[in-house]
C-alpha cells in the first residue's frame, strides 16, 4: 500500500498515491482532463500540450501527464484561461485538419473528434488565416495500410507504438516546424521501408491519419453482382471483439449475432476460419512430424501470422527454412473455397468472391502475395478487418444487438475448441500440442497446456513426447521476436517448435481490431477480457483436438488424398522469399 | 593582467617634445619605486595634440585626466592617486569640453580593456598559440582548481561567485553545478553549448575563435568539480574557423597532457571531444542539444528530469554556454570577491554584448553588469547615426523583447531587463530608431521561430505559425482588430503551454511591441499606414507640387516608376514602386512625401 | 604528465620572447578573414621578409570586438605601447609598413581613435 499525499484540485482535497500523476489521479477521481498524446508506458513525451494544468500558482502550465504529485500541491484544472487555452490549441490542430468524417475510418471513435465537440470547436482559424491542407504525403504503396498526413495531429504515438511494440522504428517525424509530417524516412513508402504491417500504430492513432486500406465498397459491389458468389470466413478472433463496436462490454461473445449481420449483409455462403485453423494444425503437425524423424530443419516456426512472416523475410532471412511451409488458416480456407467448395457449390472459380474478415491489417497484403492462388485468380479476394465489417453493418442501417443469431450453415464451419484459441498467444502452439503430442505418443492425452498461455512477451516449456523432450516457444511482439532469435543464435539448447506472433497478445490484438481509445486501455485489460473468451470457447467445447474435427477428416478423405503431391503443395503450401528494407535507391 | 588601475599615457614614440618624455620617463620611475608595476597597467596612446598642457596622464577606472608639467607633479600623482586612491584636485583637467576630447580618444584603448574578463585574450593573444595562452595564465586556474581545492570547495567558489549562466537563462551556475555533483553515477558528462544560434548574436564565436583554450580549462575545471571525465563541445557547423581553432587547441593541450590522463599529477582526468551542429537553432535547447549528441533527432524533452540528474546517455550531465565557462579561469585565479565586486548584487561580473542594427559602433562589447542602456547606445555605441530618434533596444534576440527610450537609465542585469518585458539572452542587442516598423519587427523575429521550431508540440508548431499568418496580414495591409486579439491570445497560450524554451519565449517580440507600439499596429489596421514606411502595401510616396523638375528623382528610380518632362511637376506610379527611397534621397528639395495609404498619386 | 612548474616555464618563456620582438597583430576572427585580414596577413609575412624585419613578430589573433573597422592591425612596441590600425587594405597596409615599420613614424590617421563615427 502507497503512501498518500495531499493534494487540493480544484479546491477539493484528495489524498493521491505518491508517484501518481495528476493525469491519472485526475482520472482515478472522475476529473476530465483533455490528452491526446499520452499513451501509457509506450508514449509519454508530454508534447501535445492539452492536458495543461495550473499547479501552485505558477504563470506558465505544466503537462498533467507528466507532473508527479507532490504533498501540498495546488491544482487547477479548469478555468478560464486553461479553457480558452486548450480551445486555442484544438483551434490551431482544426485548422489544418482534412475533415472527411463522413468516410473516415474512425467516424465514431476519433479522440480529436471528441475534443473539438467536448470544446465546441468553431474552426475558425483556416477562414481567418487560410487554410493549409498539411500537404505531404498519402503513403498509400502497400497493400495494407495508409498514412494520411492530413489528419495528422502530429501526437507522436505511432511513433512510439512502432518503436515499442514491434522494435522496428519504421515512422518518425521528418522536416521541422509547421511542415513536420509523420512516415518513413526519406518518402519511402511502406512497403520499401521495412513495414510488417502489423498495425500498432494505427490502434495508437488518436485519428484517422493511419488506417487499412478500406475495401467496403469493393465488398459492396461484389455483393450485389448477380453473376458472383460471395463466400465469406471470419476469423477466431472476430466474434471475441466485434461486440465492442455496438457497444457491448470488451470481452463479449457476439459470435451468433455476427453471422446473422453478415447473412443481412448479403453474402451468400458463410464458412469459419476455425475450421481451416483446424486444418492447419493437421496439416502443420504432420509437417512438425516429418521434421523431427528425418532431421528436417529445427526448430520449426509457425507461419500463420503474416506480419511476423513480414519480419522474418526483410530482418533474418537466413531462417527462412525453419517456417513451416503451411500457408495460414486464411489462405488455406480461400484455397479450398476456391477448388473443393466452388465445385461443391457448382460455381466456377472465377466467379466466386472469396471474402475474409480478419483482426490483422497485415491480411491483406498476405491475401496479394504469389502463391496465394493459382489459374489467374487470388485464394482470397477482399480482406476486410473487425472494424471494416462493424462499419459496414453500422452503415447498413443494421441493429446488431437486436438481430437473431444465426449459426453458418455447412461443414467447412465446424471446428473444435483448439482453433478457437488461434486468436490467442499460446493458442496455435496449445493447438499444435494437442495434436502433436497425439501423434508422438497415442498415448498421450494431453487437452490443455497451460505453460504456453498468459501474457510474457517470451514462454518457454518442455514436454516429454515419444521419450523425447520436445522444447517449444511462444513469442510475441516484434521486441520480444528479435529478443527471441538473436538468442537463437547463441544458445545451446535445442528448440523443436516455437510459435510467433506479429502483435503482442496475439491477433485478438491485431491492427485490425475496433480501436480502444488511449484512457479506456489504461483502465481495462482489452487483451485478456478478450483471450477470455477464446479460452471460454475452447473450454466449452466438446471436441478439442483439431485432428478430431470431422469435416476436417471428411476434407481429407473425399478430396486433399486424391490429390497429387504437387497441387496438395500448391493449395496448403507456400513459399518465402528474402526481401530487404530501403533497397531502392532514393537521391 | 588584471591590473588594478590604468593609465593612460599621451603621445607614445612619436613625441617630440622631450620634455614631456623626461615627465613620463619620471612616471616610469616613481612607479617601480613603490613597487606599483604589477598592478598598474600603461598604455601609450597617441597624441592627444594638448601638448602645453604638459604630460597628459588619465587615470582609470577613476576617469580622471592630469596635467603634468613637473616631475614634483608626476610624484604627487603616484603618492597620492596611485598609491592611496585620493585625486589630485589642482592637476586635474576640469574643462568638460577637453575631459570629453580626452575620453572620445581614450575610449577604445582603455574602456575595452577595462573590464575584459570573457574577452580577455581576444585580440591579444594568438589563438593558436597555447604558450601565449600559458603567458596570460593559461591553464594555471586549472593547476590550482586541482591542486589547492577539493572538488566541494570549487563549486562553493563558483557559488559565491554568483555566476548566472550566459547562455540566456541566467540560472545561477554554482547551483547547476552543485545539482551534478550531487547525483550519484560513475560517468558523467560536461557539455559545453556552442551552438550560438540567435539571429545578430556572435559574443561566442569571437571566444571560440580568439581564446579556444579557455572553454577547454573552464570545462575541466567543471570536470573536476562535478566528477565527469568527459567533456563534448557542440559547436554549430556554420563556425568553420572555431571548430577548427578548437580542434587544434584541443590537440595541443593534449600534447602538453593539459587534457588527457592525470591532469597536474592528480587522479583527475579529462577528455574533450567536439561534436558538430546540423543547422538547427532548437538544439542550442539543452534537452534537444543532448538529442543530437546521442544521435537522435533534436527535439527538447520534457524537464524534469533535468540534465543534471539525467542527460547525455542517461547520465549526470552539466550543460553550460561559452560565456558562461570563459569566466571560470578567472574566477578560481582571482576569487569569488573579486568577482562580486564587478557588477550588481544579483547579476555578477560582465556580459558580452553584440551592438548591432542603427548604431554608429556595431561590434562586440564587454560591460559591467549595471551599465545603464542609455551608457550603451549612447556612450560606448556611440549613439544613433543620421540624426535619427532612438525608437527601441531588442534584447535577447528571437526570445526577447523590446525597451523602450523611458527606459533607458536602467542598469543592464538579468532581473531588470525581464521586469520590461524583455530578457538578457544570449546578448544580442539591435538598437531601433524612427525608421524601423515594430510591426515588421515583430513580423521578422516570429519568422525565424516558425522556420526553427522543431515541431515537437503543438503550441509552438501551430501557434507561431498562425501568429506569423497574421503579422503577415497586418502588414499588407488587411488586418482587422479581431486579428490582434487573436494574436494576443495565441500569444499568450504559446508563451504558457509550450514545451521548451522556444516556443515559451518566441511569443516575447510580439508582446513586447503589441505592449509598447499597439498605436503603430492599430496605424496599420485602422488607418492602412506604415508610420515608419516599411511595409509596403501600406507605404505609399506622392510627389506634391513643390516639385521643381528637376528629373534626379526619376534618373535615380530603379524601376522606372516616375514620369516628367524637365522643369515640369513629376508624377509616380506606386504600382510600380518598389518603396526604395531613393527617390526621396535624390530629391533636392523635399517634394517626395510618404502618406497613408490610398492616397497614392498616380 | 606536465606539472605545474613546467607551465611556469612556458609561461616565463613566453613573456620573455613577447617583450624581444615588436608584435604585429592581425585581427582572424571570421570578421576580420571576411573583411580581407588573410591577404593582409599574408602580404605582412611577405613583407617582413622582403624587408628583413627580424624583430617584428606578424601573428594573428582574435576579434577585437571593432567588427565594423576590420581588418584591424595591432602594432605592439616592446614596451608595451601600441596603435591600432583600422580599416586596413593591402595599399593601407604598405604605407603602415612604409612609414611606421620601416621608419617610425605612426599613421594617426588609420588609428583607432581617430575613427570617425
Amino acid at each position: 500500500m502507497s503512501k498518500l499525499v495531499e493534494v487540493t484540485i480544484n479546491d477539493k482535497t484528495y489524498n493521491i498515491p505518491e508517484g501518481h500523476s495528476i493525469l491519472r489521479a485526475c482520472e482515478e477521481n472522475g476529473i476530465i482532463i483533455p490528452r491526446l498524446c499520452f499513451l501509457d508506458s509506450i508514449h509519454e513525451d508530454g508534447n501535445c500540450r492539452l492536458c495543461s494544468v495550473e499547479v501552485d500558482q505558477q504563470h506558465n502550465l505544466k503537462p498533467a501527464c507528466k507532473t508527479i504529485v507532490r504533498d501540498g500541491m495546488n491544482v487547477v484544472t479548469e478555468n478560464k484561461r486553461i479553457y480558452d487555452y486548450v480551445s486555442t490549441n484544438l483551434e490551431l490542430l482544426a485548422s489544418n485538419h482534412h475533415f472527411e468524417c463522413f468516410k473516415c475510418s474512425r467516424e465514431d471513435n476519433c479522440e480529436f473528434l471528441d475534443l473539438l465537440r467536448r470544446y465546441s470547436i468553431l474552426n475558425e482559424y483556416s477562414d481567418l488565416y487560410g487554410y493549409e491542407l498539411k500537404q505531404t504525403q498519402l503513403n498509400n504503396s502497400s497493400d495494407a495500410m495508409v498514412i494520411d498526413s492530413s489528419k495528422c495531429v502530429l501526437c507522436g504515438r505511432c511513433v512510439s507504438a512502432c518503436e515499442k511494440y514491434t522494435g522496428i522504428g519504421v515512422l518518425d517525424f521528418n522536416k521541422r516546424g509547421n511542415k513536420t509530417y509523420v512516415g518513413p524516412a526519406q518518402f519511402r513508402g511502406l512497403e520499401d521501408a521495412g513495414c510488417i504491417y502489423c498495425g500498432k500504430c494505427i490502434q495508437a492513432c488518436p485519428t484517422g491519419a493511419l488506417r487499412e486500406q478500406d475495401d467496403i465498397k469493393v465488398f459492396e459491389r461484389a455483393v450485389r453482382d448477380p453473376s458472383k458468389t460471395v463466400i465469406v470466413q471470419v476469423a477466431p478472433s472476430i466474434r471475441a471483439s466485434l461486440g465492442e463496436e455496438f457497444g457491448y462490454p470488451v470481452g463479449t461473445n457476439v459470435e451468433g449475432k455476427m453471422f446473422a449481420a453478415l447473412h443481412l449483409l448479403g453474402v451468400d455462403e458463410m464458412i469459419d476460419t476455425n475450421f481451416a485453423a483446424d486444418l492447419t494444425i493437421v496439416e502443420e503437425g504432420s509437417e512438425f512430424l516429418d521434421r523431427v524423424q528425418n532431421d528436417g530443419v529445427l526448430p520449426m516456426f509457425t507461419s500463420c501470422s503474416p506480419g511476423w512472416v513480414n519480419y522474418l523475410e526483410l530482418y533474418y532471412p537466413e531462417l527462412i527454412p525453419n517456417l513451416s511451409s503451411c500457408k495460414s488458416p486464411q489462405q488455406m480456407a480461400g484455397a479450398i473455397i476456391k477448388t473443393y467448395y466452388a465445385e461443391r457449390l457448382q460455381v466456377d472459380s472465377k466467379d466466386v468472391v472469396s471474402v475474409s474478415i480478419m483482426p490483422c491489417v497485415a491480411k491483406k497484403a498476405e491475401a496479394k502475395r504469389e502463391d496465394m492462388g493459382r489459374d489467374g485468380y487470388q485464394d482470397v479476394d477482399i480482406v476486410l478487418t473487425t472494424r471494416e465489417l462493424a462499419r459496414l453493418i453500422k452503415r447498413r442501417g443494421i441493429d446488431f444487438k437486436n438481430i437473431q443469431p444465426m449459426e453458418p450453415f455447412g461443414d467447412l464451419a465446424t471446428y473444435t475448441g483448439a482453433a478457437s484459441i488461434f486468436g490467442v498467444t499460446g493458442g496455435v502452439m496449445e493447438a499444435a500440442l494437442r495434436t502433436v503430442s497425439e501423434m508422438l505418443d497415442s498415448e498421450a492425452k494431453l487437452i490443455e497446456f497451460k505453460e504456453v498461455r498468459g501474457k510474457e512477451n517470451m514462454k518457454e516449456a518442455t514436454y516429454h513426447l515419444a521419450g523425447k523432450d520436445i522444447n517449444i516457444a511462444v513469442v510475441h511482439g516484434g521486441v520480444a521476436i528479435k529478443e527471441f532469435l538473436e538468442m537463437l543464435k547463441t544458445t545451446d539448447k535445442e528448440y523443436h517448435f516455437v510459435e510467433f506472433m506479429g502483435c503482442i497478445g496475439g491477433c485478438i490484438n491485431g491492427g485490425g481490431q475496433p480501436i480502444v481509445k488511449a484512457k479506456d486501455f489504461e483502465r481495462i485489460d482489452v487483451i485478456k477480457e478478450r483471450s477470455k473468451v477464446l479460452y471460454t470457447m475452447d473450454s466449452k467445447s466438446i471436441l478439442r483436438k483439431s485432428h478430431l474435427n470431422p469435416a476436417v477428416q471428411k476434407l481429407y478423405s473425399d478430396y486433399l488424398n486424391k490429390l497429387n503431391q504437387h497441387d496438395l503443395h500448391n493449395l496448403l503450401h507456400t513459399h518465402y522469399k528474402a526481401r530487404t528494407a530501403y533497397s531502392e535507391y532514393i537521391e | 593582467m588584471f591590473e588594478r588601475m590604468q593609465l593612460l599615457v599621451c603621445g607614445g614614440e612619436s613625441c617630440e617634445q622631450k620634455q614631456i618624455g623626461a615627465i613620463k620617463d619620471a612616471l616610469l620611475v616613481e612607479l617601480k619605486k613603490h613597487d606599483c608595476e604589477n598592478e598598474i597597467a600603461i598604455t601609450q596612446s597617441s597624441c592627444f595634440g594638448l601638448c602645453e598642457k604638459g604630460a597628459i596622464v588619465g587615470v582609470f577606472p577613476d576617469e580622471v585626466y592630469y596635467q603634468c608639467k613637473t616631475k614634483s607633479e608626476i610624484v604627487m600623482i603616484v603618492e597620492k592617486h596611485i598609491k592611496n586612491n585620493q585625486i589630485v584636485e589642482e592637476l586635474r583637467i576640469k574643462d568638460p569640453i577637453l575631459h570629453k576630447r580626452l575620453k572620445e580618444h581614450s575610449n577604445f584603448h582603455v574602456f575595452n580593456k577595462q573590464n575584459r574578463i570573457v574577452l580577455r585574450n581576444c585580440g591579444i593573444i594568438n589563438p593558436l598559440s597555447i604558450e601565449e595562452y600559458i603567458a596570460r595564465d593559461g591553464y594555471f586556474a586549472l593547476a590550482k582548481a586541482l591542486k589547492e581545492y577539493t572538488s566541494e570547495e570549487v563549486i562553493e567558489i563558483v557559488k559565491k561567485s554568483k555566476l548566472r549562466g550566459r547562455g540566456g537563462g541566467g540560472f545561477p551556475t554554482g547551483l547547476k553545478w552543485e545539482y551534478a555533483k550531487n547525483s550519484q553515477s560513475d560517468i558523467k558528462y560536461v557539455v559545453c553549448n556552442a551552438d550560438e544560434g540567435d539571429p545578430g548574436a556572435f559574443m561566442d564565436r569571437a571566444v571560440l575563435e580568439g581564446d579556444p583554450h579557455s572553454i577547454l580549462e573552464a570545462m575541466a575545471i567543471c570536470g573536476y568539480a562535478i566528477g565527469a571525465q568527459q567533456g563534448y563541445i557542440y559547436v554549430r557547423a556554420e563556425y568553420p574557423v572555431a571548430v577548427e581553432r578548437l580542434e587544434r587547441a584541443i590537440e595541443d593541450a593534449k600534447n602538453l597532457n593539459l587534457l588527457g590522463d592525470n591532469l597536474f599529477g592528480t587522479d583527475f582526468s579529462f577528455e574533450i571531444e567536439l561534436r558538430l551542429g546540423s543547422g538547427a537553432f532548437v538544439c542550442g535547447e539543452e534537452t534537444a542539444l543532448i538529442a543530437s549528441i546521442e544521435g537522435f533527432r533534436g527535439m527538447p524533452k520534457l524537464k524534469p528530469p533535468f540534465p543534471a540528474e539525467s542527460g547525455l546517455w542517461g547520465k549526470p550531465t552539466n550543460v553550460n554556454n561559452v560565456e558562461t565557462f570563459a569566466n571560470i579561469p578567472v574566477i578560481i585565479l582571482k576569487g569569488a570577491d573579486w568577482f562580486n565586486t564587478i557588477g550588481t548584487e544579483k547579476s555578477s561580473g560582465t556580459k558580452v554584448f553584440a551592438l548591432g542594427g542603427k548604431i554608429k559602433n556595431t561590434g562586440l562589447i564587454e560591460i559591467p553588469m549595471g551599465t545603464t542602456l542609455r551608457d550603451v547606445v549612447f556612450d560606448i555605441g556611440g549613439g544613433i547615426p543620421n540624426r535619427k530618434k532612438i525608437k527601441a533596444i531588442q534584447t535577447g534576440g528571437p526570445s526577447g523583447g523590446c525597451i523602450i527610450e523611458k527606459d533607458l537609465d536602467t542598469p543592464i542585469d538579468f532581473d531588470t531587463l525581464t521586469d520590461l518585458g524583455s530578457m538578457m539572452g544570449s546578448g544580442g542587442m539591435i538598437v531601433m530608431d524612427e525608421d524601423n516598423c515594430m510591426v515588421d519587427v515583430a513580423r521578422f523575429y516570429l519568422e525565424f521561430t516558425v522556420e526553427e521550431s522543431c515541431g515537437k508540440c503543438t503550441p509552438c508548431r501551430e501557434g507561431t505559425k498562425r501568429m506569423y499568418d497574421i503579422l503577415n496580414k497586418i502588414s499588407e495591409g488587411k488586418g482587422t482588430l479581431e486579428d490582434i486579439d487573436h494574436l494576443e491570445v495565441l500569444a499568450s497560450m504559446v508563451a504558457e503551454t509550450s514545451l521548451c524554451g522556444l516556443g515559451q519565449t518566441a511569443p516575447n517580440p510580439v508582446l513586447s511591441t503589441l505592449k509598447h507600439f499597439r498605436d503603430e499596429y492599430l496605424a496599420h489596421v485602422n488607418d492602412h499606414y506604415c508610420p515608419a514606411g516599411v511595409c509596403r502595401e501600406l507605404t505609399n510616396y506622392i510627389i506634391d507640387d513643390t516639385c521643381v523638375g528637376c528629373t534626379k528623382c526619376a534618373t535615380n528610380c530603379p524601376v522606372g516608376a516616375i514620369i516628367g518632362w524637365p522643369k515640369a511637376i513629376h508624377k509616380l506610379d506606386m504600382s510600380l514602386c518598389i518603396r526604395c527611397g531613393a527617390c526621396k534621397q535624390a530629391c533636392p528639395v523635399g517634394s517626395i512625401k510618404t502618406v497613408k495609404g490610398g492616397e497614392a498619386h498616380v | 604528465m606536465t606539472k605545474l612548474a613546467e607551465i611556469k616555464k612556458i609561461k616565463r618563456k613566453t613573456l620573455k620572447d613577447l617583450k624581444s620582438q615588436r608584435r604585429i597583430q592581425v585581427g582572424i576572427g571570421t570578421c576580420g578573414i571576411a573583411a580581407g585580414a588573410k591577404e593582409v596577413f599574408e602580404f605582412l609575412e611577405r613583407e617582413k621578409i622582403k624587408n628583413k624585419l627580424d624583430d617584428c613578430m606578424i601573428t594573428g589573433v582574435g576579434c577585437m570586438g571593432e567588427c565594423a573597422l576590420e581588418p584591424m592591425v595591432e602594432v605592439v612596441e616592446k614596451d608595451g605601447s601600441s596603435i591600432i590600425y583600422c580599416n586596413m587594405s593591402v595599399d593601407r597596409t604598405q604605407e603602415v609598413v612604409d612609414s611606421h615599420l620601416l621608419k617610425g613614424v605612426k599613421l594617426e590617421k588609420y588609428s583607432l581613435t581617430r575613427q570617425k563615427r
